[in-house]
């Protein structure tokens, strides 16, 4: 439900709020109970929930409609954390594959990258490189994105948490390579990049299926955390993450402001993490057995 | 064991008691941010110079009073009398007074003045430019020889007199005796900053712990009475600690509380109903704090080269909304000087303004006419400001009125201490962002010299707007010559409505500083607003039954 209404905010801030997440009312007023109040008062203090269409949650300091912004940011704090996720899966399982059957020193290159990223916190990598490329951007030859752009925590989430995927991804496939249908597939004449693609890819397939959810959980979670610390989605583009930042300035008068966006980052991690629970009980063979054999 | 008891609770009584037997009259004072200098010599932000004006009294300083045309009158500090000013209009001579000593009992000679100033020249200080006037202080900065002469500076310690030569004649120069940067000090004080170890001081209180990055504390000077400065009451409190709280939330709950008996910054917006409710006796907001905000425009890049675009600008912004944002802490306004500076025109900050009255919503759609005209409609643009509240909000609600007159336009906030630096710094080609200016002392100069053309620099600009403009360059080059600003106080009005008319920048507002104090204090008697000063410490005083 979630995913829907914040993919659907567009709809919502157009055609029920009137509004888009960016525009500012400080000065507007708005009715509430029949009487005009004021959506910014003179003290900055923005209006708290009037439980109608517009300001359903009340506003922040700008007179920006926290419904709308906060719909925008679920969208944007879903889709960061599904492309993340996305790209994390695709580099994670290549360099997993390449480094599991290739062995060796292409083996001890790759694994070396990985642990050194393993060897960081998540949360230090991601602020390091996320102060790094929020002013100047990324400018390498054709790849040019600039320092605002949602790009960027998409980048640096995806980089952070590579490792998580490349290293049970290695582990599996450096079992599989000494399978007798890797050796028939050799026997055969496949060339190495056929092997892993057509051979051990699918048999990895289920780990990472699994994992895919967690890692979508786990990338909502650092989007949120880098948003917090300045270094993830700029504003005015919300994101849950920066409307816990916006919010935690205003906790005496509006508490709303930043437990609302924090209570949803956490139910959608929880939802990802039963998704994924879900997911591996489906696709594991002996999980559903042993299920059975409780049910029964 | 009975003795011993005794004597503690003996001790424990006499505690708070000074030598005198009187009360240990002590307050604590809130900071959200380390000062970055304790040193005379280098602490010139409005952070450092709110402590440093109550340790070190200069030369000359501005009269203790809170009307506006009073405050702002330059009196003798240290120094006999007012500076004489040569016939050329060059040489500015003073005489100290006679027997003056320092904190520690040195005695304060004629020559601790010029040690002060091959300080300020030879350690970089912020306020090095200002002096870089005086003959021959270029060519000592150049030869980076801290005991070189000055070619420009005279003292005679037998005769107390000082006298400064300038280069060329500068209006403002005694003001620049006034400023804690060239009050003198010992001349064994190193070239090196001094802040965790200040020289002695001159004024009410002196340093007596500095651990700058949690807490320093200033405490009486048992020589200031004895300098016999006319016009500078001696401290009412004896010991002021001023503790770094960097949450200003903490800090106002703290004065709420009582733990905290002052906090240097406004209590922040939320607390402000709480404020209201439960200390609206001892709360009270100031708009003459001698700064002005506004929104600069880079007139050297597009879309901002194009006149008609600034005006649009000029014409879009909705002041109400930036006033709104500032939660109270901001007066509406379209004046690039501020209320109290000579020269300032109230009616350009109403109903005179060129835009529109800065109180009243903008004229979005003369706006985005002049923007279809331009040909700018589209234009992408770059809105710098920095990661603090309110001023994330304001470069943010500043980039939403260009979208809205149909500009292309992102904000890019960077960290505050690196804010300075990036959007002064060409390479990072910044088209327009949010800028202030707090007077370093009370004469339209300290405005209209960051905004000529030689103020333009490739690095570290001050003049972010880059404006050139061969009007405002000749009329300042002019001004700066004249000693008396009351005779010229109709063309620095001239001035400040031609820079507001040509659109170089758009002034939204003059800050509100509001001052919150602890029930400890006595807020009717004791808390005095200075129009340079702004809060003064050492008049602070506890009510009856607090000491």
């Amino acid at each position: 439900m979630i995913v829907a209404a914040a993919l659907a905010a567009p709809l919502w801030a157009h055609l029920v709020a009137d509004t888009t997440p960016q525009e500012t009312h400080a000065t507007a007023t708005v009715e509430v109970g029949g009487d005009r109040v004021p959506v910014v008062g003179r003290h900055g203090d923005p209006i708290g929930p009037t439980w109608h269409a517009h300001f359903f949650l009340g506003a922040d300091a700008q007179g920006r409609d926290v419904m709308v912004r906060l719909l925008y940011g679920g969208r944007n704090s879903l889709l960061i954390g599904l492309v993340a996720a996305l790209a994390t899966v695709l580099v994670g399982v290549a360099l997993g594959l390449i480094a599991g059957y290739a062995g060796g020193l292409l083996d001890d290159v790759i694994s070396g990258g990985v642990n050194v990223l393993w060897a960081f916190p998540g949360i230090l990598l991601g602020v390091a490189l996320g102060a790094a490329l929020k002013v100047n951007g990324l400018d390498i030859g054709p790849v040019q994105i600039s320092g605002g752009s949602v790009v960027i925590p998409v980048l640096v989430i995806a980089i952070a948490t590579v490792p998580y995927v490349a290293r049970p991804v290695r582990a599996q496939a450096l079992s599989l390579r000494h399978r007798e249908f890797v050796f028939a597939a050799r026997a055969a004449g496949m060339r190495p990049a056929p092997i892993m693609f057509r051979e051990l890819l699918p048999n990895v397939a289920p780990t990472v299926i699994v994992l895919f959810p967690l890692i979508v959980g786990n990338a909502i979670q650092l989007e949120a955390a880098l948003a917090f610390l300045g270094v993830g989605v700029q504003p005015p583009e919300p994101s849950w993450g920066t409307l816990v930042d916006e919010g935690v300035h205003r906790l005496q008068t509006a508490p709303a402001l930043a437990l609302v966006p924090g209570a949803l980052i956490a139910l959608t991690v929880l939802t990802l993490n039963l998704l994924g629970n879900g997911v591996r009980r489906a696709l594991d063979p002996y999980a559903r057995r042993h299920a059975y054999v409780k049910q029964t | 064991m009975l003795l011993v008891a005794a004597a503690a609770t003996w001790l424990l009584a006499c505690s708070g008691d000074d030598d005198d037997g009187k009360r240990d009259r002590s307050i604590a004072i809130g900071y959200y941010a380390p000062p970055e200098s304790l040193d005379p010599a280098m602490g010139f932000s409005l952070v450092s110079g709110a402590a440093l004006n109550q340790v070190y009294l200069p030369l000359l300083t501005y009269r203790r009073s809170e009307d506006q045309s009073k405050g702002r009158q330059l009196i003798p500090g240290l120094a006999e009398d007012l500076p004489k000013l040569s016939g050329d209009r060059r040489t500015y001579t003073l005489k100290l007074k006679k027997g003056l000593r320092y904190s520690d009992g040195t005695p304060i000679r004629a020559g601790d003045f010029e040690h002060a100033i091959k300080r300020v020249l030879n350690m970089g200080s912020p306020a090095a430019p200002f002096y870089e006037n005086i003959a021959g202080a270029v060519h000592y900065e150049a030869r980076g020889k801290p005991d070189a002469d000055i070619a420009g500076i005279e003292t005679d310690d037998s005769t107390r007199t000082i006298a400064v030569r300038l280069a060329r004649p500068y209006a403002a120069f005694d003001h620049l005796f006034a400023l804690t940067v060239a009050t003198p000090v010992p001349r064994d004080t190193p070239f090196e900053n001094q802040t965790t170890h200040p020289p002695p001081s001159t004024g009410p209180f002196e340093i007596t712990r500095s651990d700058p990055s949690r807490e320093f504390v200033l405490e009486r000077n048992p020589k200031f009475e004895s300098l016999g400065v006319d016009g500078v009451p001696p401290p009412s409190v004896d010991r002021i600690t001023v503790k770094i709280i960097v949450d200003k939330t903490k800090q106002a709950e703290d004065v709420l509380d009582g733990k905290l008996d002052y906090m240097y910054d406004s209590p922040p917006s939320d607390l402000l109903p709480t404020i209201e409710k439960r200390a609206s006796d001892r709360y009270e907001e100031h708009l003459l704090t001698g700064s002005t905000n506004w929104l600069f425009m880079n007139s050297r890049l597009p879309p901002f080269d194009d006149a008609r675009v600034r005006r649009a600008v000029n014409y879009a912004v909705d002041k109400p909304t930036l006033a709104r944002i500032y939660a109270g802490g901001l007066q509406e306004g379209c004046s690039y000087l501020p209320p109290g500076m000579p020269g300032y025109d109230e009616k350009l900050d109403t109903t005179g303004c060129p835009f529109g009255d800065p109180r009243k919503p903008p004229d979005v759609d003369r706006a985005r006419a002049l923007i279809r005209e331009a040909g700018a409609e589209g234009a992408k643009v770059t809105v710098w400001g920095f990661n603090q509240t309110p001023q994330s909000d304001i470069t943010q609600a500043y980039t939403e009125m260009l979208n809205k007159i149909g500009l292309d336009a992102s904000p890019k906030l960077v960290d505050f201490p690196i804010w300075r630096e990036t959007i002064g710094n060409a390479k990072n080609r910044p088209q327009t962002g949010i800028d202030a200016f707090t007077q370093a002392f009370p004469h339209p100069l300290t405005f209209f010299e960051t905004v000529t053309t030689d103020a333009i620099r490739p690095t570290s600009n001050k003049n972010t707007s880059n404006i050139s403009d061969p009007v405002i360059d000749a009329t300042v080059r002019r001004l700066e010559g004249e000693p008396d600003i009351a005779s010229v106080t109709g063309d620095w009005q001239r001035l400040n409505r031609y820079l507001v008319e040509r659109a170089y920048i758009v002034p939204y507002g003059h800050r509100i500083r509001g001052t919150f104090v602890s029930d400890r204090i006595d807020f009717e008697k004791c808390t005095f607003f200075h129009p340079i000063y702004l809060e003064d410490w050492s008049r602070f005083c506890l009510k009856e039954g607090e000491e």
